[in-house]
């Protein structure tokens, strides 16, 4: 028995046991150590308070973000806290002083509590309080309240909504620099902000550690084993598994579904796992277990070609199905489904494969197109499919003709892995270019309503357009841009409460001001350069695209005549031979054509 | 009323009286606009004491008593020239179609650079450039159509072209009726929705003086973004006025009588303003904000009216069913049908006591109390729902089961209005203010403050409004102004910058 495969299974809330994902609980397990990682503002507090330099530090974030964990962090580092030792509500220490969750503490306490923590340096201390926001906002707007009501001011309406913005914005930027509110200097942490796509990947490689699994060597069925043979094929296969779930999470953060660690070590857990115990494995016959409990089938939710609607209670699978990873077309499919090609697979996995497909094949009837068997017949080999293409999104190999990073591509857009590689490393200028394109092509389309006519085409035309339905056949012209004048830059993060080592935002250079790219607005210019959307269809990137619109007027549109004063209109015309650019010159009471 | 000595030539409809003086059905989204930026920058005057105004609102205590005139400028000439070839055959007077040809023809006089092919086609790329920013997509009579308010030369009165009146005009230079004997005061399309929401306005100023400055100051900047409309369209009209050569004394100035709003409005007034001035504060496209306003616009008549009908036992709140993809709720779907029943109820109780209130004289006016209230509620709910829906506010768009719910529209216009710009506040606070504003109850907390007054029906089990919250911050999400922070705490967030000072 290992003792660490019930462990596992208490980290994900399927079945009655979840206990393993209650941060307090982990604190008295024996794994907790085996499988923790270190966050850098844990890091950072201690070192601080080493070092004497006392400052007040307010912690909130998501359930499972890690939170009680940093407390861990920072208490274990300075020698606080005890193997085995729980955690209290509160306490003072010499130099430290925490809340654990404000939320455990009578509301009349709170303020109180806030305030000690806030002046926690004036004692000679770092404070840190560990907050949900809804206690944390109420806190703080009575100790606004109570400041106001010392200096005799009233505390009004447009107060509230002020203090509420100013600790909503650094919660959302989560800057690593102190604030100032209601007189008091403190950091506002939010841990839901932090960029933790990489643990996944530590978490993985901490999971499989040998010495976690060493019950497991002298246990009888240890080969027949899904939970035992899924470790064994991570080791194998680290790389390309964890390269697959890196992208995934990094897939969720940046289209802002970001996982926490508890989601994301429930959901590796129980694709190594499926929940199943060791009394299970000894006790029954497991019906094709290599693929019915194999990684690639649980990571997904599935178990073999069936869904397992409890699953999905694990918001990494829930949203894995939702995304239908599994259901996209790939360059591959071809020679998967039609050559039976399985040579994309390591061996290992390759003879998993070719069981299951000369297993479909055997069965495999000719029958009436009309009839029920027919179309189960069809439903079958879909869903075969569809396992198919999970063990090669998990476990298939690059070849020169099929490389991996174009799996990624195909299935998170086409410049996905070009947009992962500019936030995480310098990228050449080469690269550089290939998004200017891409920005400048998708600018035009949305400004003309056609591509560039040629790649020489360097001037990019600021129209008026509407964004209903109504067809304009001429576009008022009211600046131009050059192409060169749209910059792509990289801007390295630094903030010391980041924890990832290198990362970059993207932003468009118009001359002083910025704007910031997501992958989202990646994928809608590539959309756009395919003809597939229009501005509407993505309400959440409407409002972004006009920021960028407006800006671009704001930096590169023509100097508007005053009243009264002779201009130069441009207009853009579409004719059926293509677009014409059309200048009149307004001289007195003229019109000019100009050429 | 408001102004308080409005004393109408002849009795005026009930609805008139109880919700503004006046509105109707034909009147279109943009068209509300439209008019109501067409009162706003015209010269204005009170002519009992001979007093003018030119700014758009004048904080001055005689036109709070007294009834005020406006002046716009038709500009008949450039409304021809845009939309005369491509409007409904049958508005197509001989006159016109002269009046057009010699347009064209003087306009092609002032082209210089091009052979005649280029002239002509240099002419019809303007018309085409003007008539691509047409406002209304209906077949109509060119002189009813309207173009967005791209600049203020293009905001134009109605003049209705009565067929009797010119059918039989032969086209003359010099003759001043080519381009006045239209029907200025008809209001088949501009049914003074715009004037009421300019009193409302005007009203709140008066009140609030300090807001005046910034909301003439950006609502001229919205109207003036685009300075180049400005010099086509003096080219187009300058060259016709100077073609015509009307003379100076022959020439009509149009006037026109503001009407009069109701005093129960007021309750408002602070609400409007505040929600301008954050609204018109917001850096976004000038383009995005004329239809974020023409939609806002609507959005805040519609509850000042439904407000003024509230009484001490109907707040006239709005329960929103958010409807929202992949959340839909029967119960809240049932409590907003109920909900919106009620709330037409009371307007309907409104009518009959306004009507009781004076019964005498609306009959003798209208004659008879079935007439007199069919017309009021034709004008008033009936015209409310159509209003309603076209902001998408009320679903569905045909079909039984009526209700208030939000458009992605509308809430953009709800959180630009609400939360100053590049502020952010949490969603439990931007639904406590959309009730404080709008009457709005989307979640539990604001339920349960309309349950304790009575103002809805008592319910024990609210988690279909813990639903309805979910749906609401889905559809933030997907509108890009919600962002989950940390834990259970969502927030909501203006993201436009603040436009200068």
């Amino acid at each position: 028995m290992n003792d660490f495969i019930s462990y596992l299974n208490s980290t994900n809330n399927i079945g009655g046991n979840s206990t393993g994902s209650l941060a307090e609980a982990q604190v008295k397990s024996p794994f907790y150590d085996s499988v923790k990682v270190e966050r850098r503002v844990g890091t950072t507090i201690s070192e601080e308070v080493k070092t004497g330099n006392y400052r007040s530090y307010i912690l909130t974030g998501h359930a499972g973000d890690g939170k009680t964990s940093i407390l861990v962090q920072v208490l274990k580092s300075l020698g606080l806290l005890g193997a085995g030792e729980g955690l209290e509500i509160e306490k003072e220490y010499e130099h430290f002083f925490y809340v654990k969750d404000m939320s455990e503490i009578p509301e009349q306490n709170q303020v109180e509590l806030l305030r000690r923590t806030l002046s926690a340096p004036q004692r000679g201390k770092t404070g840190l309080l560990i907050s949900n926001t809804g206690p944390l906002l109420k806190s703080f707007t009575t100790l606004a309240k109570d400041k106001k009501t010392e200096e005799g001011l009233p505390f009004e309406a447009e107060d509230r909504i002020e203090l509420q913005s100013t600790i909503l914005t650094q919660l959302d930027r989560n800057e690593d620099k102190e604030i100032t509110v209601a007189g008091y200097n403190f950091v506002l942490v939010n841990i839901a902000r932090v960029d933790n796509v990489s643990f996944a990947t530590k978490i993985l490689s901490r999971i499989i550690e040998l010495e976690l699994w060493g019950a497991c060597e002298s246990c009888a069925v240890a080969d027949k084993c899904p939970m035992c043979c899924n470790r064994n094929l991570l080791v194998q296969h680290f790389e390309r598994v964890s390269a697959f779930i890196d992208n995934y999470y990094r897939y969720l953060f940046e289209n802002d579904k970001r996982m926490t660690i508890r989601q994301m070590v429930g959901q590796i857990s129980y694709g190594i796992t499926g929940n199943l115990t060791c009394e299970k494995v000894l006790d029954s016959m497991l019906k094709e277990p290599q693929f019915t409990f194999n990684f690639a089938n649980l990571f997904f939710g599935y178990r073999g070609l069936g869904i397992d609607k409890n699953s999905t209670q694990i918001k990494g699978i829930q949203h894995i199905q939702t995304l239908g990873l599994d259901g996209i077309a790939l360059d591959v499919d071809y020679r998967l489904f039609v050559n039976h090609d399985y040579s994309f697979f390591p061996a290992d996995i390759r003879t998993i494969i070719e069981e299951l497909s000369q297993k479909s094949r055997k069965h495999f009837q000719v029958v009436e197109e009309t009839t029920e068997a027919f179309s189960n017949q069809q439903a079958r080999t879909a869903r075969i499919r569809k396992a198919i293409r999970r063990f090669y999104l998990v476990f298939g190999v690059g070849t020169q003709d099929y490389p991996i990073e174009d799996i990624f591509n195909q299935i998170y857009g086409s410049n996905y892995v070009d947009y992962k590689k500019m936030i995480t490393s310098v990228q050449p200028s080469s690269m550089i270019r290939k998004f200017q394109n891409v920005v400048f092509n998708a600018l035009y389309i949305k400004n003309t309503g056609f591509l560039p006519a040629s790649s020489s085409e360097n001037l990019l035309p600021l129209t008026l357009r509407r964004e209903d339905e109504v067809y304009q056949s001429v576009l008022l012209v009211l600046g131009e841009v050059n192409k060169s004048d749209i910059k792509i830059i990289t801007e390295k993060i630094v903030n010391q409460l980041e924890d990832a080592d290198e990362k970059y935002e993207i932003y468009i250079q118009l001359k002083d001001e910025k704007f910031k790219i997501s992958l989202p607005m990646i994928k809608y210019f590539n959309d756009l350069i395919d003809g597939a959307v229009t501005s509407n269809n993505n309400p959440a990137l409407t409002h972004g695209i006009a920021s960028l619109d407006t800006l671009l007027l704001e930096q590169y549109g023509d100097v508007n005549p005053e009243p009264g004063e002779d201009c130069e209109i441009s207009v853009i015309v579409n004719t059926t031979h293509g677009q014409k650019i059309k200048r009149f010159d307004f001289n007195g009471n003229r019109m000019h054509l100009v050429d | 009323m408001y102004p308080s000595d409005y004393k109408p030539a002849k009795q005026i409809p009930l609805q008139s009286y109880l919700f503004g003086h006046r509105i109707q059905d034909s009147q279109t989204k943009y068209e509300y606009l439209i008019e109501f930026l067409q009162v706003a920058i015209s010269p204005k005057a009170v002519e009992y004491n001979n007093k003018h105004y030119d700014c758009m609102f004048p904080v001055n205590e005689e036109h709070c008593d007294n009834r005020m005139q406006y002046y716009p400028v038709s500009r008949i000439g450039l409304k021809r020239f845009v939309f005369f070839p491509k409007s409904k055959l049958d508005g197509k007077a001989a006159v016109d179609k002269k009046a057009y040809e010699e347009c064209l023809k003087a306009l092609e006089a002032r082209i210089v650079n091009g052979n005649t092919s280029q002239i002509k086609n240099a002419l019809l790329i303007i018309q085409n450039l003007l008539n691509g920013f047409s406002a209304v997509n209906q077949n109509r009579s060119w002189f009813d159509q309207n173009m967005l308010p791209v600049c203020p030369e293009v905001i134009l009165p109605e003049g209705m072209g009565i067929k009797s009146w010119r059918q039989g005009m032969t086209f003359q230079q010099c003759d001043p009726d080519i381009d006045s004997k239209f029907d200025f005061k008809k209001y088949t399309y501009m049914c003074r929705g715009g004037e009421v929401y300019y009193l409302h306005l005007l009203n709140a100023i008066n009140q609030f003086p300090e807001y005046k400055e910034l909301i003439e100051k950006r609502i001229r900047e919205m109207i003036t973004s685009f300075p180049q409309f400005s010099c086509l369209c003096n080219f187009v009209q300058d060259t016709w006025d100077e073609f015509m050569a009307v003379s100076p004394e022959d020439k009509k100035t149009l006037s026109k009588d503001l009407g009069a709003i109701p005093t129960s409005f007021e309750v408002r007034n602070k609400y409007t303003l505040e929600e301008l001035e954050n609204f018109l504060n917001s850096k976004c496209h000038p383009f995005e904000k004329m239809e974020t306003f023409a939609n806002g616009l609507i959005l805040q008549m519609l509850r000042m009216m439904y407000l003024s009908a509230s009484t001490e036992k109907s707040s006239n709140c709005w329960l929103i069913d958010v409807n929202c993809k992949g959340y839909e709720n029967t119960e809240i779907k049932k409590a907003a049908i109920s909900a919106f029943k009620r709330n037409e109820e009371t307007i309907s109780t409104y009518l009959y006591d306004g009507l009781d209130a004076d019964k005498p004289e609306w009959v003798a006016n209208n004659g008879d109390e079935v007439k007199t209230i069919k017309a009021a509620a034709d004008d008033s709910y009936r015209l409310f729902r159509k209003l309603g829906k076209s902001l998408g506010i009320i679903i569905p768009n045909t079909g039984t089961g009526m209700r208030f719910s939000l458009s992605e529209d509308i809430v953009k216009f709800l959180v630009l209005s609400i939360i100053p710009p590049k502020h952010m506040i949490t969603l439990d606070e931007f639904m406590d203010l959309l009730h404080e504003h709008f009457g709005m109850v989307i979640g539990a907390a604001q339920y349960r403050k309309e349950m304790a007054n009575n103002m809805l029906p008592p319910i024990s089990d609210l988690s279909f409004m813990e639903e309805n919250k979910n749906a609401f911050s889905e559809k933030l999400k997907e509108c890009g102004f919600l962002r989950d922070l940390s834990d259970a705490t969502s927030i909501v967030e203006n993201p436009y910058d603040k436009e200068e000072e």
